[in-house]
């Protein structure tokens, strides 16, 4: 059976489009490789509400915080790495400090950018993000989420951050799919074990659930996209309904992990796994690289199968 | 004490504010506050803004990238009607006004304290009046003046500012208090740099004037404000703590308060320059 494919910067481009013929104020910048952000699809559908800055990304953000102070909705977009790294400054001093309604999107985030190596790869624009006072962080699972959730995103007044990766995800979502902030979406029910993810690890959790199912272990798939604010009802219900939890994200243990774990930690301790990426990326394809750190369905379900069976 | 008269009656009542403001928090940093107190009030006394409805949209947008400069900015905000004068005594406590001037207080454009960012946001205010008139159609006809410190030349970051103002075109004002003195040493001890040069290499026009002579700042100001397509830079020669003998520049000063007999020396000095503008005006 063939699953269309398509990656989630995709879905960011088409919504941005869209948020952006609801909102004249909706300015779109770049700090080059407006190709890969999908920005030149906006910048040809409204040329006159566009800024190229080059490379230099502490210019764009700090231009963003400008915009933002004079009523206009400021999109920023480049690879997740450089604009959290060029970035933090203004991102910090200026966006979280004054609270300005600036949407940030980071591409290519996560050991997905592959051959590209570790420089290009972000694995701590979440934890980074998170930690950002005010920020609301969204890592979409496909390309219909994504394009949803940059509709929303544009409504805020406050600042947002959303990460998606490089490559084509399967579209796990049919397009009446709507996005909402800070509600995570149970993709399959399950008693026995949670598989908790975000972004491309969205889908492949959703093939482990279906090789435990032949191990007789049920297990609860969550596409958690809104890292900030989390969804505490359905981790608490994780908790106390499932034996435990597996955490899966293209990220470092900042991100989601320490998210599910700090609330679980307080309210209702909770053997919570990690599988994700602890240190840093390298180079090497994609597909070796997922399966060098464990995100295919079938070591993702081996995690979850310990878990499941672990003694109390 | 009574509000209003000259500017450079202004100027003193501000620089008592900056040494009584620091002095009474025992922190801040008085040295740089003194060099900008003309580049200020030249600024405040022929921009347009409404102190009565602080975020009128059609104000000119005055951006202290230099946000250590906070009692300069604050004793002059007191003076145009921003804030109240009695507020300044919480300079630096908690609940009060910040150390570092930021978006929190009436008439402060700029959350400041972290330097090398103010050009760059300058732009963007410029975009924003660019985005206006083309897109909406209004005119809203402000300019944007940002006042960056001569050490804070150094961030990288003011680079990329400059590069992206004169390849878009815009009418971005920068002032550079140049005050020739750091946190820790002369500006040019700890890394020299010919600022004009520089300035020219963006594609910046340039202009020094001396930054204490409040007739000169203002029509230099007036000048810059031609819109012509090209950004401008005002290179305002200043004296680190100008106005105290023994605050002039002395590197001590740029971050460490008067303490007590310093303040009262100092008040002294400002007290006899007062009566030198009175027995001048009379």
């Amino acid at each position: 059976m063939s699953v269309a494919m398509e990656p989630a910067r995709a879905g960011y481009g088409r919504g941005l489009i869209k948020a952006g013929a609801a909102d004249k104020r909706l300015i779109a910048q770049s700090a080059e490789l407006k190709g890969s952000t999908r920005h030149d699809k906006f910048r040809e559908a409204f040329p006159d509400r566009f800024i190229e800055h080059g490379i230099a990304e502490s210019d764009m953000l700090a231009t963003s915080a400008g915009l933002a102070s004079a009523g206009w909705n400021a999109h920023p977009a480049t690879f997740a790495c450089f604009l959290t790294y060029h970035g933090l400054a203004p991102v910090r001093q200026l966006i979280a400090r004054a609270g300005y309604g600036v949407h940030i999107m980071g591409t290519h985030a996560g050991l997905h950018t592959g051959e590209d190596g570790e420089s290009a790869q972000c694995l701590e624009d979440t934890t980074v993000f998170t930690s950002l006072h005010g920020f609301s962080v969204v890592a979409p699972a496909d390309s219909v989420e994504a394009e949803s959730a940059t509709q929303v995103l544009a409504g805020l007044r406050s600042p947002t951050y959303q990460r998606v990766g490089r490559n084509p995800v399967p579209i796990i979502h049919d397009s009446s799919f709507r996005f909402t902030l800070g509600k995570w979406e149970t993709r399959r029910e399950g008693g026995d074990v949670t598989l908790m993810a975000h972004g491309a690890l969205v889908a492949i959790c959703e093939k482990a659930a279906d090789i435990l199912v032949g191990k007789d272990i049920s297990a609860r798939v969550i596409n958690a996209s809104t890292l900030k604010p989390v969804d505490l009802a359905a981790i608490l219900a994780a908790g106390r309904e499932t034996r435990g939890i597996v955490v899966a994200a293209d990220e470092g243990p900042g991100g989601l992990y320490a998210a599910v774990t700090g609330v679980l930690a307080k309210e209702h301790p909770t053997y919570v796994d990690f599988v994700g990426v602890e240190g840093l990326g390298e180079t090497g394809s994609p597909d070796r690289l997922y399966e060098k750190h464990g995100f295919t369905p079938e070591a993702v379900a081996k995690r979850a199968t310990a878990l499941a069976t672990r003694r109390k | 004490m009574t509000e209003g008269g000259s500017l450079e009656s202004k100027a003193v009542r501000v620089r008592r504010e900056i040494v009584r403001m620091t002095a009474l928090a025992a922190s801040g940093h008085p040295g740089g506050s003194l060099s900008c107190v003309e580049i200020l009030l030249a600024l405040y006394s022929d921009a347009r803004y409404d102190p009565n409805d602080p975020s009128w949209e059609g104000r000119d947008r005055i951006v202290i990238s230099k946000g250590h400069a906070s009692p300069a900015v604050y004793a002059v905000l007191a003076e145009f009607g921003f804030i109240a004068r009695e507020s300044l005594a919480t300079y630096r406590t908690l609940g009060g006004l910040p150390g570092h001037s930021t978006v929190k207080t009436p008439g402060v454009e700029f959350p400041a304290g972290s330097l090398g960012l103010g050009v760059s946001f300058g732009n963007g205010l410029e975009f924003a009046r660019r985005f206006e008139r083309d897109i909406n159609g209004r005119d809203l006809d402000y300019h944007t003046f940002v006042v960056v410190g001569d050490g804070e030349m150094q961030e990288g970051s003011i680079q990329e500012g400059l590069e992206t103002a004169r390849h878009h075109g815009l009418d971005t004002i920068v002032i550079v208090d140049q005050n020739r003195v750091q946190n820790d040493d002369w500006v040019e001890t700890t890394k020299s740099l010919d600022l004009e040069a520089k300035f020219k290499a963006c594609g910046w026009d340039v202009e020094a004037v001396d930054g204490h002579d409040l007739k000169a700042l203002r029509s230099a100001i007036a000048r810059a404000t031609a819109r012509d397509g090209t950004p401008n830079a005002i290179l305002a020669k200043t004296i680190k703590g100008k106005g105290i003998s023994f605050m002039e520049n002395n590197p001590r000063f740029h971050g460490s308060a008067p303490n007590k007999e310093e303040f009262a020396a100092a008040l002294k000095e400002l007290d006899a320059a007062d009566a030198k503008l009175r027995g001048a005006s009379r």
